[in-house]
């Protein structure tokens, strides 16, 4: 059911990044909602729903994309563990600044692929501080709705 | 355990998905016969976001603009009114001659936008209407008389168009007065004619069209107007800047020539 409802809220952002979200441009940048909601939910330790939106978030951006197949798919899959990794190993509990940089980081990530296929940096520029703005204020909104989960310890 | 199946399903689909490109239109055809109608009410509701958050950012022009158009508005009634009596001056010569309509050798589908690519890198966007409708690959796209793309991708119900402003875009045209042909490029820098011969002679506000020499689309299709010659005098070739006056950015509807 959970998984379900996961599900349905993925398709929604979907189709709203492609009605709506690509509408509103700044400077030729426009955010990914999924990709910045899969990385929130990294940082906040809820990594069992993260990959839900890293594998279904990406194959349904792929089918609703006109860029080469699998292209967010993949990129989508190797930031979640990208990321896992960070936030695991390096980064348990980021700081305002960290978050800020992951963001900048994630995002150059996801144009990869596009640069590849056109090369524009005044686009990844775009994109860069758009998707970073737009991630922080997602990542601000899950923690405060959503508390980590706690961690018991049996002696 | 069950997450790593996830990710090792969405790899395979990815990767097949890369190797098979083309090949997917079944799948594409499946979502959009589910998802279509939910993307053709947002997209349609969230037109007035898009121009709310646009007003807000030209607000400072606004005023401006208005007093620009209304200057504009007078002569332009001017325009029509003698514009008017061409079409009819035209339309009696046409009938004299037993020339057919211009478009009568196509027929136009009316379509609506329902989504763009998730980024700007792609200037391309989906309509409403695909091969059940007779729409086809490499088939023409216009708004308001003039072409805005073409058609890319189709599925049952609905077609990929490959906006002229992408940067993969390659159009062959002519110059309307001086009958130059060239290849009009696209990309973020705006629109480009190239490979325009050195000495042609280009006039400021010439109108820009389809020469019809890839076999794909019907010739005489306005595209735009001549903007300025952007080229070095060492190049080999002229390059020009095209202006569309279309907003490419704002199209809602658009009509694929069905030829």
């Amino acid at each position: 059911m959970k998984n379900f409802f996961i599900f349905f809220v993925i398709i929604i952002t979907v189709i709203l990044q492609i009605t709506v979200i690509t509408k509103i441009p700044v400077f030729t940048g426009v955010f990914n909602l999924p990709y910045l909601v899969m990385l929130s939910l990294i940082f906040i330790k809820r990594k069992e729903e993260a990959i839900y939106w890293a594998c279904v978030g990406g194959l349904l951006l792929d089918i609703n994309s006109l860029a080469p197949f699998g292209l967010y798919t993949i990129t989508f899959i190797f930031s979640y563990f990208l990321f896992l990794f960070v936030n695991t190993r390096l980064f348990p509990d980021p700081d305002f600044y960290i978050i800020i940089a992951i963001f900048v980081i994630a995002s150059i990530i996801l144009d990869i692929g596009y640069q590849i296929y056109i090369f524009d940096l005044k686009i990844l520029l775009s994109n860069v501080i758009y998707n970073t703005v737009i991630g922080f204020t997602i990542f601000e909104l899950l923690k405060y709705y959503y508390k980590p989960k706690e961690i018991i310890f049996v002696e | 355990m069950k997450n790593n199946r996830i990710v090792i399903a969405s790899i395979i689909i990815a990767l097949l998905g890369l190797i098979f490109t083309g090949q997917l239109s079944a799948i594409k055809g499946a979502f959009d016969s589910v998802f279509l109608p939910i993307e053709k009410i947002i997209y349609t509701s969230s037109n007035n976001l898009s121009d709310f958050i646009s007003s807000i950012k030209n607000i400072k022009f606004l005023s401006l603009q208005n007093s620009r158009l209304e200057k504009e508005n007078v002569s332009l009634q001017a325009e029509i009114a003698s514009l008017k009596e061409v079409s009819h001056e035209n339309e009696l010569l046409r009938n004299e001659l037993g020339f057919l309509s211009t478009q009568s050798n196509f027929q136009l589908i009316p379509s609506q936008i329902i989504s763009k690519n998730p980024s700007e890198y792609l200037q391309r966007f989906k309509i409403n209407k695909g091969s059940k409708d007779g729409v086809k690959v490499e088939n023409a796209v216009i708004s308001n008389g003039y072409f805005v793309g073409r058609v890319t991708e189709v599925t049952n119900s609905t077609s990929e168009i490959e906006l002229i402003t992408d940067s993969r875009s390659l159009v062959p045209i002519i110059l309307q007065d001086s009958r130059e042909t060239g290849l009009l490029r696209g990309g973020l820098k705006g629109l480009v004619a190239e490979d325009i011969s050195v000495n042609a002679e280009i006039k400021a506000n010439e109108t820009v069209l389809t020469s019809g020499l890839s076999g794909s689309f019907p010739a005489g299709i306005p595209i735009g107007t001549v903007n300025s010659e952007i080229s070095s005098k060492s190049e080999i070739f002229k390059r020009i800047s095209i202006n569309s006056p279309i907003k490419l950015s704002k199209l809602e509807i658009v009509f694929v020539v069905k030829q």
